[in-house]
């Protein structure tokens, strides 16, 4: 059992308040991503889980107990930084053997454990080099090795695949998303990238400006934005807004006269809005389609990217504004082009003259039931590891 | 324009060489008037060419002891350097891994020491020393030198420091080192280039050090820098005896200095270039 608890935390630097008030659980076995743009306090609020930065006030609660005055090795924890913060004048094997090498662990028993978190890093033929002489790749597994060999309640890990080349990220993501299987261990991740985000997590926190905008599994994040924030944050490229204004309201949906006068309806509850209320139309580029036949409005085409899979249209509607729509790889499109586009009305998103999104009629099936939650998926070789091999030091 | 480039660093290289030239040509010109007789050394015009002797070494050694005032010089200033890092080393970790809202002004404040002329406090010192009986002794030679170069040490220490990644001591902690463990398992060996050419600095400013040492000390405590004055006044000038007394007094630095200048090369320009 490792949970995290977080009660109204704070933090204050000087006169500024980075964290204004988290709540938070997180629940054994779970994998937290916290995203949001810089300056959000993602990393200030793992930095003070792990006891790097002091508690200006709140609760941080560690499987029920107060941590907010315990020293970092004594939380449980362990870390894994950006920058990797490898001891550069150790070995590899050192590296990862440090914590025990502190708390006076014999040598043959510290090079016994290393070795064996070694092999399921794949690390073992490494083990007597340093890390100068190593990949990054390799350098950011030795990190995770050194949080392994601790046998830690929670891991936290500080974006730490930013460093690395797409590839490398793509296939470090698999590792992390299979050594969290296999571990079945609590971890808490920050990243500013929503694709770590929303491929890694089970639950996904999303900070802005020291506060959270939203708590939720990815897909929920993604089908049910709470604001406009998270809206816009989630999903790449991002949400396309609109200014509409409401022109009737049924039991079967909200009907909108977008800029250019054409008319959308949205199935969101009933009552949330009146006749003649402004409001934001939130639509995905995914879900914006060329559509000859039944156009809701015609757009010119201002750049086309070809990604290959997929093209992305910047696209000048009436009104003036600008979106962007997604369509398939070969489509033949050139700048200059007038595509019709069809707006549907259960694909799109609303939000009030608040920017608070409003309800839909429907959850997404997706949504329902928590069907995307990570569950260990087995009880494989790292498991038994933990289990039968506590940290020597404890 | 490939040319003129070419022509441009060629004009820097001798440009180097002349500049070298004439920083080294005391040195050369103190090395060979020891070997010359005291008449070839005051000859006007100088002498370039002449039949050297060793006249001038033996007497010096006749008439001063050489080795004395040697050996003094090693404990002064290796005294001195140990005494300063172990001060310096804990202040330097404070400063640079927990700074106050005062601390880049106790630096400031440190390195301002520097700039009081020696002679300012040179009556208060040797007062403080007659009282304490620390005239003529090595240690309170010692004691003066550490506080001297302690500011110069301090910060060469505080700027190495300051180059090791936040995150690696955060790891350490995480790792659950304590304070000893973090400095002495991964701060000191990170920072050790640095240190060591923080120390050879210090060795080198020591040694060198000459206004405390010849008003501080006599005969029992006098390191090589007051073995070269005693041959500057009391007969009149002896330009070829004194040559040979200096040539001896810097020979051992001169050379320590030159089998470590990479090191301490590559200590006053960490960081400048990663």
């Amino acid at each position: 059992m490792s949970t995290v608890t977080l009660k109204d935390i704070h933090k204050t630097y000087t006169e500024t308040e980075v964290i204004k008030g988290i709540d938070l659980d997180i629940n054994d076995g779970e994998f937290v991503v916290f995203v949001g743009p810089s300056g959000c306090g993602k990393s200030t609020l793992l930095r003070m889980i792990a006891g790097l930065e002091d508690i200006t006030s709140g609760d941080l609660l560690i499987d029920g107990e107060r941590m907010n005055n315990v020293p970092p090795d004594e939380r449980g924890l362990a870390m894994v930084f950006q920058t990797y913060a490898l001891y550069p004048h150790m070995t590899v094997a050192e590296n990862m053997a440090f914590s025990l090498r502190v708390a006076g662990v014999p040598k043959a028993q510290r090079y016994e454990r290393a070795k064996e978190v070694g092999r399921i890093l794949q690390l073992e033929p490494l083990l007597n080099r340093k890390p100068g002489a190593l990949s990054g790749g390799q350098r950011q597994r030795v990190a995770i090795g050194r949080a392994l060999v601790r046998n830690p309640k929670v891991f936290l890990l500080d974006e730490p695949l930013s460093n690395l080349d797409a590839t490398l990220r793509g296939d470090m993501r698999l590792e992390l998303a299979n050594l969290h299987n296999s571990l079945g261990a609590t971890m808490i991740y920050v990243t500013h990238d929503q694709i770590e985000a929303m491929t890694l997590a089970s639950k996904i926190v999303v900070l802005q400006g020291g506060v959270i905008e939203q708590i939720g599994a990815p897909m929920e994040l993604y089908h049910h934005p709470r604001n406009r924030f998270v809206a816009g944050f989630i999903g790449s490229p991002k949400m396309n807004f609109l200014p509409v204004m409401t022109t009737s309201v049924q039991d079967s949906g909200t009907a909108l006269r977008l800029p250019g006068d054409a008319v959308v309806t949205v199935p969101v509850q009933p009552k949330t809005l009146m006749v003649g209320d402004r409001a934001t139309l939130g639509i995905r580029p995914e879900s914006l389609q060329i559509d000859g036949n039944n156009p809701t409005f015609m757009g010119e085409v201002l750049v086309v990217e070809h990604l290959g899979d997929v093209t992305y249209l910047y696209v000048k509607v009436a009104g003036g504004d600008t979106l962007i729509l997604e369509t398939e790889g070969d489509r033949p499109v050139v700048v200059g082009d007038r595509v019709p586009i069809y707006v549907d009305g259960n694909l799109c998103h609303l939000f009030d003259a608040n920017d608070n999104a409003i309800p839909k009629a429907e959850r997404h099936h997706l949504t329902l039931e928590k069907t995307n939650e990570r569950q260990p998926i087995q009880q494989s070789e790292p498991q038994r590891l933990v289990n039968k091999d506590r940290h020597p030091a404890e | 324009m490939a040319n003129t480039q070419k022509r441009s660093s060629w004009l820097i290289g001798l440009l180097a060489w002349l500049v070298a030239c004439i920083l080294f040509f005391p040195i050369f010109w103190m090395f060979i008037t020891s070997f010359k007789t005291e008449v070839a050394a005051v000859a006007t015009p100088p002498q370039l060419f002449f039949t050297p002797t060793l006249e001038n070494y033996i007497d010096v050694q006749a008439r001063a002891d050489y080795f004395n005032y040697a050996w003094n010089s090693v404990i002064i200033s290796l005294g001195a350097t140990v005494f300063a890092l172990l001060l310096a080393i804990p202040a330097a970790y404070a400063m640079a891994f927990f700074p106050t809202k005062r601390t880049k002004s106790t630096l400031l404040w440190m390195l301002s020491t520097k700039m009081l002329p020696s002679v300012g406090v040179l009556v208060p010192i040797y007062i403080l020393g007659r009282e304490s009986g620390l005239l003529d002794t090595r240690i309170g030679l010692i004691v003066i030198y550490t506080l001297i170069n302690l500011p110069i040490v301090v910060w060469m220490i505080y700027s190495f420091f300051k180059e090791v990644p936040k995150e690696i001591l955060e790891a350490d902690r995480m790792d659950g080192a304590t304070t000893y463990q973090e400095v002495a398992y991964v701060l000191l060996p990170l920072a050790l280039p640095g240190i060591a050419s923080t120390a050879l600095l210090s060795v080198i400013l020591s040694w060198n050090e000459a206004f405390w040492s010849l008003n501080l000390t006599t005969f029992d405590a006098a390191p090589l820098t007051a073995f070269i004055a005693s041959f500057s006044s009391p007969q009149g000038l002896f330009w070829a005896k004194l040559s040979a007394a200096s040539t001896l007094a810097i020979a051992p630095i001169l050379l320590f200095g030159w089998f470590s200048q990479k090191q301490l090369v590559r200590g006053l320009t960490f960081g400048a270039v990663k």
